[in-house]
């Protein structure tokens, strides 16, 4: 089998001194002249400033026009061949100014919940890791082994994931917002398998996470410190207090990250279509709530609770393939989770959850309890080429990517009682629907490429909008301006002090992001 | 009359004397001269190796000549055999080959060239001739290597540079081993793999070619979300990453010829080609971007030209006229192919007002390949478009080679794009 990466690459000038230096210490040995042939080295340094767009009512003064986030990154990408072995690392460090706005939302944490770690807010902003570190290594014609710290992707949905669930994400410095989704996934240290099976067409691929990762490094991060991406009327409660609100508990029963997690998939060709079958055994996405107030599995350590990553099994199918008639590709994800874990408990006269009078403790919405519940997610896609070269002038064709995305509890049963949102009243859909789309441009030969994302929540009429423009400045340069814009019909008010506060019930994912909208600009330097 | 007789015999002989004159004037150019700007009309009526000047360059190569530092210096030709796996394969296979004379498909292929006897007569020889260039090509079995892509503003000088992995393997039409590979129902698969610039880094294109009037099938690994989406395969029609060169254009042409509703060959004439072009063509460790691409003249307007390094030979061609389907951006090209093997050396552009919009060449050499095979393979091509005043020239780097031993069918497959993925 030839080896498709390892063909001798023209190094890059940083390369070279690299090259140059590991020739000089070796003495110019053979190998190590071969080593230094393949050493590749690019990355970029990077820097942020979004401004808020809006006022944010969890705070008195008027955040409108602030700097909400100023930050800066350097991301080194290298790769060596030693023998049989290709060897990739790629290293990261990021580093925030403390902004009037930041400095505000600590303050503010500070009052309400002092002593965990949104009262030192920079230190979620501020890291500095060795992001993936793997070894590429073919064993006979059809396996390459890939072990190490690296990222892997199944599916094929955006914006939102059915099966991209081997990785949690960070959601903490921007949210969802990153377009470079790569940036935001958590690498894990994984045993990656591919076999090919050419006589059938197709690719069988094992994942085995052998649980050597740190505790933080499974499921997704979010704002729950009190921070700029905190939901609305939450900002300044710090719910990863420990000892005050509630922690993180990555050792639970039915979610230990010391557990050995992983999953098998098998893609391939049928005729024109594209297919996948997989089996994945990991943790839930989102951190769900062990409640003080009725525990789950196990007492949690924390006065309100624990944040837990139950462990999950899905099996997934996936296909896609191009219609010629209508000139687009159309593809579809349809993912069963056997037992997907929710937060349960409304605060609502009547409700099973609330023994105890109502106004005390026991009437934080999601704080019931967790119910296990078969759940479906699908996805239905279509991409469609258009040709607006007469019309607008553009360089190439433009893309037009429409998508539809559904979870589905399967047994829904309303008196079960399951939040949306844990902290939120809001109760869940047996269907929750999310529409997206994604229309893009180029022009000047690709060197101005807007973009438009749109996505939206038909039952509770909230969404999204983001207008981008990306400029392309010769090889090196690259200026994004994007503005992220958040709507709904329905957002609760900052009233955490109230109990009634609490009650509100119609206050959904985008009504959570409220009040966030933002103006950024990106640059980079690649090099 | 006889006064008319005799006026008419003047003037004829007069003209005759004026065209006798001129003939003993030419000279025989030599190898090493340079036509340029501001010799052209000096030397236009002159030959070399008997072929006249003007009857070798088009009336656009004139044009990038007067007005775009075009400068061509003049090599001895040099005959390319036809290898003789080639030759074998041909007379082997070819009488199973038909065309359709409606819809200008073809069927029976295997290997080696489809169509070996072209009449210019012949109502289909246009698309016989395209279709040797579909099916055969000129570059063996498989060829993979570095590409260096330099996107050039022709006011302003070199914009990017990206670099690419190529590795592309013939289903059929292979010169040795079983001539066809799998089911029949391919012609190509290729793998691409972007190097550089950083953010397109690890991007991987598989592209499957069907041998129908299917559209091709692609997808795309797309590193920024570390996932692979398949591509519409209309986008044959489309623009090179927002360039000049459109997708249907790579090594001169790229589509399938039953795509296009008229193919003619006008005539067989001679052009000045590049059939043996110089290499280095990428020096990678060169202290200076002259030194660094020294085929491409980067230094003066157009940004786009050969240097001087780069010499033309007469080659004899078919001047080949391909009209394109309606929705296609051009009208109609007109295409230059070696008549000895399926290669093309320029191509003409022309837009939907009929008007000439871009030119096309393609430089190559003989090269041998694992094996001992011989080809040739696209190892420079410029599209240079004088409407919008840019250009895309690409240039095989010296790892580019055909028929690399080890290549299997197993190594172009959507599983290794995904294997491959950084």
């Amino acid at each position: 089998m030839v080896k498709t990466r390892r063909q001798k690459y023209v190094p890059s000038r940083s390369a070279m001194v690299l090259a140059a230096g590991l020739t000089l210490v070796s003495g110019g040995s053979a190998f190590a002249d071969e080593i230094a042939d393949s050493i590749r080295v690019g990355g970029y340094v990077r820097g942020w400033a979004s401004f808020n767009l809006q006022d944010v009512p969890d705070t008195a003064e008027n955040d409108r026009g602030d700097i909400s986030m100023l930050r800066a990154s350097v991301l080194v990408d290298g790769s060596v061949t030693t023998g049989p072995i290709d060897w990739k690392a790629i290293f990261r460090a990021d580093r925030e100014y403390k902004t009037s706005y930041v400095k505000r939302l600590e303050d503010l944490t500070r009052t309400k919940t002092p002593g965990g770690p949104g009262s030192h807010v920079m230190d979620q902003y501020d890291q500095t890791e060795l992001r993936e570190f793997y070894a590429d290594v073919d064993v006979g014609e059809r396996v390459k082994l890939r072990l190490g710290k690296q990222q892997v992707v199944w599916g094929e949905s955006d914006f939102f994931r059915a099966m991209d669930l081997i990785h949690g994400y960070d959601y903490r410095w921007r949210s969802f917002l990153e377009p470079e989704n790569e940036e935001l996934r958590k690498p894990l240290i994984l045993a990656n398998a591919m076999i090919q099976v050419p006589e059938a067409r197709g690719a069988l691929q094992v994942i085995v996470r052998p649980a050597l990762d740190r505790d933080r490094d499974i499921g997704n991060t979010y704002d729950l410190y009190g921070g700029r991406w905190t939901p609305q009327t939450f900002k300044g409660a710090d719910f990863l207090n420990g000892g005050v609100t509630m922690a993180y508990d990555y050792h639970h029963p039915e979610g230990d990250a010391d557990d050995v997690t992983g999953g098998v998939r098998w893609k391939g060709r049928a005729g024109p279509v594209t297919y996948s079958l997989a089996y994945l055994k990991t943790f839930n996405p989102d951190p769900i709530v062990n409640s003080a107030f009725a525990p789950y599995g196990k007492a949690p350590s924390n006065p309100f609770g624990d944040w837990i990553y139950p462990e999950i099994d899905l099996f997934g199918v996936t296909a896609s393939g191009q219609v010629p008639a209508i000139d687009s590709v159309l593809s579809t994800e349809i993912v069963y989770f056997k037992d997907a874990p929710y937060n349960v408990g409304l605060s609502i006269p009547g409700s099973k959850f609330q023994p105890a009078p109502y106004g005390t403790e026991n009437t934080i919405p999601g704080f019931g309890g967790v119910i296990r519940k078969k759940t479906i997610l699908s996805m239905l896609r279509i991409d469609k080429p258009v040709n607006l070269k007469s019309m607008l002038n553009t360089s190439s064709d433009s893309l037009l990517s429409l998508q539809i995305f559904d979870k589905w509890i399967l047994d829904y049963n309303d008196a079960d009682e399951i939040v949306d949102l844990a902290g939120y009243n809001a109760p869940k859909d047996e269907h929750s629907t999310i529409i997206t789309g994604i229309f893009s441009l180029n022009f000047a030969g690709n060197t101005i490429n807007p973009t438009l994302a749109a996505g939206l929540d038909p039952w509770n009429n909230g969404g999204f909008l983001i207008p981008s423009v990306e400029f392309v400045r010769g090889n090196n340069w690259r200026l994004r301006l994007e503005a992220d814009l958040f709507f709904s019909a329905d957002e609760r008010q900052p009233s955490l002090t109230s109990v009634s506060g609490l009650s509100e019930d119609r206050t959904h994912l985008f009504g959570t992001l409220a009040n966030h909208d933002q103006f950024v600009i990106r640059l980079t330097r690649q090099f | 009359m006889r006064k008319l007789f005799v006026r008419l015999s003047a003037a004829l002989i007069a003209s005759t004397s004026v065209i006798a004159g001129q003939a003993a004037n030419a000279a025989e150019l030599k190898a090493g001269d340079v036509i340029n700007a501001a010799n052209f009309d000096q030397v236009k009526n002159d030959t070399f190796e008997g072929h006249t000047i003007r009857d070798m360059i088009t009336d656009k190569v004139e044009l990038l000549i007067k007005n775009y530092n075009l400068s061509i210096p003049l090599r001895h030709s040099e005959e390319i055999p036809v290898p003789q796996i080639d030759i074998e394969n041909t007379k082997k296979y070819s009488g199973d080959v038909k065309i359709d004379p409606v819809t200008h498909e073809v069927t029976g292929y295997k290997t080696g060239t489809p169509f070996p006897d072209i009449d210019v007569n012949d109502p289909l020889s246009g698309f016989k001739a395209v279709w040797n260039y579909y099916y055969q090509n000129t570059y063996g079995s498989t060829f993979d290597g570095h590409y260096t892509f330099l996107f050039i503003d022709s006011n302003r000088g070199l914009d990017r540079v990206q670099r690419w992995y190529t590795l592309s393997l013939k289903m059929k039409g292979r010169q040795t081993g079983d001539p066809v590979l799998g089911d029949g129902s391919l012609v190509k698969k290729q793998l691409l793999y972007a190097v550089e610039p950083y953010d397109i880094k690890g991007i991987g294109i598989f592209t499957v070619r069907h041998d129908s009037p299917q559209l091709e099938d692609n997808w795309a690994y797309v590193k920024s979300v570390r996932r692979t989406r398949q591509l519409s395969g209309s986008s044959w029609m489309d623009s090179l990453a927002g360039s000049v060169q459109l997708n249907d254009e790579y090594d001169g042409f790229a589509g399938r010829p039953s795509w296009y509703p008229e193919a003619k060959i006008v005539k067989k004439r001679w052009i000045l080609a590049v059939a043996h072009l110089p290499g280095p063509r990428v020096v990678s460790d060169a202290p200076d971007r002259a030194s660094k691409y020294p085929t491409v003249d980067l230094e003066s307007e157009p940004f786009s030209m050969p240097t001087q390094k780069v010499a033309w030979e007469p080659r004899e061609v078919y001047e080949i006229e391909l009209k394109m389907p309606n929705e296609h951006p051009y009208s109609k090209r007109v295409l230059y192919m070696d008549v000895h093997f399926p290669r093309f050396y320029q191509v003409e552009h022309f837009d939907k007002a009929g008007e000439f919009a871009k030119i096309s060449f393609v430089f190559t050499r003989p090269v041998k390949g694992g094996g001992g095979t011989i080809g040739m393979a696209p190892l420079q091509g410029i599209a240079f478009d004088v409407k919008r005043q840019e250009a895309l020239v690409y240039l095989a780097e010296e790892d580019s080679t055909i028929d690399r031993p080890g290549i299997t069918e197993n190594d172009v497959t959507l599983g290794q794009l995904e294997a491959a993925a950084e």
